[in-house]
């Protein structure tokens, strides 16, 4: 039996990895979301998550250059193995979840926009299918496959914001600050949540050169992904405006729907379908590889494979659990929080610890 | 009386043979039996022994009568009073090495009834003959030609000469062998422990001669057109390369024609095929690396690769894949491709196969590995990528632009082949929306009369346009194409006239096809149309959903190829430092790096400015 060997991987792959992680629901409802809680302010909220991940992303890498090893060491190494054991089982299980209700949401967002007439199962088992297919296929597949759709998904998107200049109106940006100061804030900082799949690049660490490395990763990941989302969020509210905009359930498709150049470039939002579920996907799979690399390590076992068929079919299961999309919203409401435990909590907890205790078992990996 | 009831007797055998049924007499029908080799292996060794011991018997037998012969031959000459001739004293050292050869233990060890491939060549040209003829069934099987004679040396040797009859060239072996050593004129002694190496130096004009001392070495040359020369009272053979068997001579490409570059395939001749790419290679490094394949076919593979460019590794890796096949029977390199690649079960190719000796020279200087092998016309160059597939060998002869203008052409017509069907029945069944109004209502109108969903119409084409391609093949001669464009062309008409298929469709699976044959190589080729089926079924089931997961699956399948250990997608993905020939190309001068992925020893093909003319001024200008 083939034990379990960490891939090399380069920027490229890392920032891909990132990107796929932390930008798929820009193709979702999270942008009729943050309209909703921030009105015209909603593009400095996506702004705002984005800054808040990068630092604690800087911070996490701050400790891994002192101590060396990957995310799960540092966490071995700062409050213990059982501390430790308890924090690994969180962070799968909260990708575990995160990665079935986004396959519920892209499943619901299929059925809205591309096939209406379809059964949700069938379409659930397919993607799910899929997913199962991609993360046994491995992290450095997941990666290479979305080095291949990056480009895509950002000529696409540039495509659709400049042909949809006609539509622009200025004046939809004002008031910035939109609802006011105190929801940006909260919303800004909880956003954060959205972001935590690139927590993978430091759970992966052994995988990647150096510190140095998986910096770039971050930097260009997050960056790209705070990018794209900006741009969106901007041209979403340049066309719709708040009011109508707070109607829309799936953004990205609205606006594409909405182009019209001439008579034979019309509704162009049939061919970004195809680009929109292969990022999906790949979203999921990546979500799901990462909670099976964690329940490796949980239950402290030599091969990864044998546990992806498992915990794909419990994705499955979980995901067709909300009896409707309304739900769906509203599980995803209380992950956010868990996601946000998981991006501020326990980084600064590790920070601390690192500051009263681990100063001593200072081992820097450069 | 007597006669009346011989009489009835008649009648009622009569009417009895013309009543009742008889049966033919014919012999029983042939019935294939099980093999009874389970049974065989459960029998002791007793019966083998026998028959080992029965052989030893004979062995020691046939060297007895032959001693006996030779007393005779001592005794009636020294009763002549004559003195002992060196004919004698030969016959004698003959028999004294045979004797070493009949010892016991010797004997038991070389099982004689089961003759293995080191059986040691004998001292006797007699017993050679024989392990000749147990080894390649003799007389049953024709073909081998064993010819004794003698070398009229002071004293006189026994020769023989075997050869396979048609694989060594008959005129070759009389001028090159028979002729010398027949009209010899030496007075050296021939019984000396150095007359086969004089006879190697002095009296076989071929460059390649070699002395064998085992039935492995003599078989191997036997079977692959050498001639074998057995010598009484030696226990070597010398071996003679007179390769020459009937071949296809230096021709055109087939599959990979160009109108630029050179015109040259590769035939089924190994040394031919090594030597042209020698010819376009001319490098000291070069290496050659001969394996023999398979226990019955014996066919050599040839590793070529230049030891000064190509990774170790990498090389260790292919003569490691290639040292450990372990079949009988191995005879084309595509088989060899199947025994030694990544991924055999996968529809996409991890080796180039070509048929051109530039393309391999070409490949080599990247730091690639070729592997020949005899009788194969295709030589396989590895590892390769998807995206060198997409090259074909006239983009270096063209202008660049031009070549980068086709190859981009070439990426576009790989998307149709593989999304076309699928991409039309997604819009048109399920996507209506995402095509201009005008096109749909006359789709919708080509499709009034068609009682088949869409689905049914592009594979009944689909299926249909394969049928014709593969028939195009099959007939022989200029039927072949005639009749697959005869048939199109009647098939598309009557097929839209008997409303079974709408014209739009017809118009798609029509392009589909031709762009698929716009692929340089012929195995990705069919892949991609492999692929198409699939992902036109998984359109009928979601519509461009069903494509878009179909088309996700082969990315991540092809992202985890990987060919020789180079993964499959590089330089993309994993992202490698590159030339300018990925999808567009560059000129020949910017060029300058080899391919990253290959990890090749010497990174640089040539400097940052190759062109060195454009740093210098012109002859007769002014410097000042």
């Amino acid at each position: 039996m083939k034990h379990y060997h960490p891939p090399n991987m380069g920027i490229m792959s890392g920032v891909s990895l990132v990107f796929i992680g932390t930008a798929p629901r820009v193709f979702l409802h999270q942008s009729t979301e943050q309209l909703s809680i921030n009105g015209e302010a909603a593009w400095l909220g996506v702004l705002m998550n984005s800054l808040c991940s990068l630092i604690m992303m800087l911070i996490v890498l701050f400790l891994i250059n002192k101590l060396g090893g990957d995310f799960l060491s540092v966490c071995n190494k700062l409050v213990g193995k059982r501390v430790s054991w308890i924090i690994q089982l969180f962070y799968s299980l909260i990708f575990l979840i995160s990665a079935a209700l986004l396959l519920r949401d892209y499943v619901e967002s299929t059925k809205l926009s591309a096939l209406h007439d379809a059964n949700y199962q069938l379409i659930t088992l397919v993607y799910g299918f899929t997913v199962m297919i991609a993360a046994y296929l491995r992290i450095e597949a997941i990666a290479r496959a979305g080095c291949f759709v990056l480009p895509f998904i950002l000529v696409g998107s540039i495509l659709v914001t400049i042909l949809l200049y006609p539509f622009y109106q200025i004046y939809q940006l004002l008031p910035l600050l939109g609802n006011g100061f105190k929801p940006l804030l909260i919303s800004g900082f909880r956003g954060a949540g959205y972001n935590l799949l690139a927590l993978l690049i430091v759970i992966l660490a052994p995988s990647y050169q150096n510190v140095r490395t998986m910096k770039v990763c971050f930097l260009w990941g997050l960056g790209g992904s705070a990018a794209l989302k900006l741009l969106y969020m901007l041209v979403f509210l340049l066309t719709f405006g708040v009011e109508v905009g707070m109607e829309k359930i799936l953004p990205f498709f609205e606006m594409a729907r909405l182009v019209f150049v001439n008579h034979y470039l019309q509704r162009i939002e049939a061919p970004f379908i195809i680009i929109w579920v292969m990022f999906g996907m790949l979203a999921i799979a990546l979500s799901l590889y990462i909670a099976v690399y964690l329940a490796r390590h949980i239950l402290n076992l030599t091969i990864l494979r044998p546990l992806i068929p498992l915990l794909s079919v419990l994705t499955i299961a979980i995901s067709m659990l909300p009896e409707n999309f309304d739900q769906v919203t509203k599980y995803e409401g209380l992950l956010l929080n868990a996601e946000a435990i998981g991006i501020y909590l326990i980084p600064l907890m590790l920070l601390v610890a690192y500051f009263i205790k681990g100063k001593d078992e200072k081992c820097s990996s450069e | 009386m007597i006669l009346d009831n011989k009489l009835i007797t008649k009648i009622i055998s009569f009417f009895k043979k013309l009543i009742l049924y008889q049966e033919p007499a014919l012999p029983d029908r042939f019935v294939l039996q099980e093999n009874d080799c389970d049974a065989k292996a459960l029998d002791s060794g007793f019966p083998q022994q026998i028959t080992q011991t029965l052989e030893e018997l004979n062995t020691l037998l046939r060297y007895a009568y032959r001693l006996e012969h030779h007393l005779e031959t001592v005794v009636a000459t020294l009763r002549q009073g004559k003195r002992v001739d060196p004919q004698i004293i030969q016959e004698y050292q003959s028999l004294q090495k045979q004797q070493r050869e009949n010892e016991p233990l010797q004997l038991g060890y070389y099982d004689n009834s089961h003759i293995s491939k080191d059986y040691p060549v004998s001292a006797s040209l007699k017993e050679n003959a024989i392990v000749l003829s147990k080894l390649y069934h003799l007389p049953q099987n024709t073909g081998i030609v064993m010819r004794p004679f003698t070398i009229p040396e002071t004293p006189s040797l026994k020769a023989m000469l075997v050869y396979m009859e048609g694989l060594s060239d008959k005129k070759y072996i009389t001028t090159v062998v028979l002729k010398p050593l027949m009209t010899i004129q030496s007075q050296k002694s021939t019984s000396s422990d150095d007359a086969i190496e004089r006879i190697m130096k002095e009296n076989i004009p071929n460059g390649k001669t070699k002395k064998t001392s085992n039935f492995r070495d003599i078989q191997q040359g036997i079977n692959s057109g050498s001639v074998i020369l057995f010598l009484e009272g030696f226990t070597e053979a010398i071996q003679v390369d007179t390769k020459g068997w009937e071949h296809r001579n230096v021709d055109r490409p087939v599959f990979e024609q160009t109108v630029r570059g050179p015109q040259v395939a590769f035939g089924e001749v190994l040394a031919v095929n090594t030597s042209l790419i020698r010819s376009l290679c001319r490098s000291s490094d070069l290496m050659s690396e001969e394996f023999l394949l398979g226990s019955r076919s014996q066919l050599t593979a040839v590793v070529m690769y230049i030891e000064s460019i190509a990774n170790p590794s990498l090389v260790a890796e292919v003569k490691r894949r290639i040292k450990s096949i372990q079949t009988d029977f191995l005879v084309d390199s595509d088989v060899l491709q199947q025994m030694i690649g990544d991924h055999p079960n996968s529809p996409f190719p991890t080796t180039a196969s070509t048929e051109r000796p530039d393309h391999v020279a070409s490949n080599l200087s990247e730091g690639r590995i070729a592997i020949l092998m005899d009788g194969s016309p295709f030589v396989l160059v590895a590892p390769i990528t998807f995206f060198s597939l997409m090259h074909s060998p006239e983009d270096y002869s063209m202008q660049t632009p031009y070549s980068s203008f086709i190859r981009v052409l070439r990426w576009i017509c790989i998307i149709i082949a593989l999304m076309l069907p699928a991409v039309f029945l997604s819009i048109s069944t399920f996507h209506q929306e995402a095509i201009p109004t005008d096109l749909a209502l006359a789709i919708s109108v080509a499709r009034d009369q068609v009682p088949f969903p869409t689905f049914i119409e592009i594979l009944l084409l689909d299926m249909a346009f394969e049928l014709l391609r593969e028939a195009g093949l099959r007939i022989p001669g200029i039927l072949g194409p005639t009749i697959g464009i005869v048939g199109g062309i009647i098939l598309g008409q009557a097929i839209v006239a008997a409303k079974i298929v709408s014209p739009i469709v017809i118009i798609v699976i029509a392009t589909t096809g031709l762009t698929s044959f716009v692929i340089p190589d012929y195995r990705l080729s069919a892949a991609i149309r492999l692929m198409r089926f699939l992902l036109t079924t998984l359109a009928a089931i979601l519509g461009l959903v069903g494509v878009s997961v179909g088309l996700l699956i082969l990315l991540l399948v092809l992202c985890n190829m990987k060919s020789y250990g180079i993964p499959y997608m590089a330089p993309l993905a994993p992202k490698t430092i590159t030339g300018l020939d990925v999808v567009i190309g560059g000129p020949a001068y910017r060029q300058e790096r080899r391919p990253d992925v290959l990890q090749a020893k010497d990174v640089t093909r040539q400097p940052h400015i190759s062109r060195g003319w454009i740093e210098e001024p012109p002859e007769g200008s002014d410097q000042s």
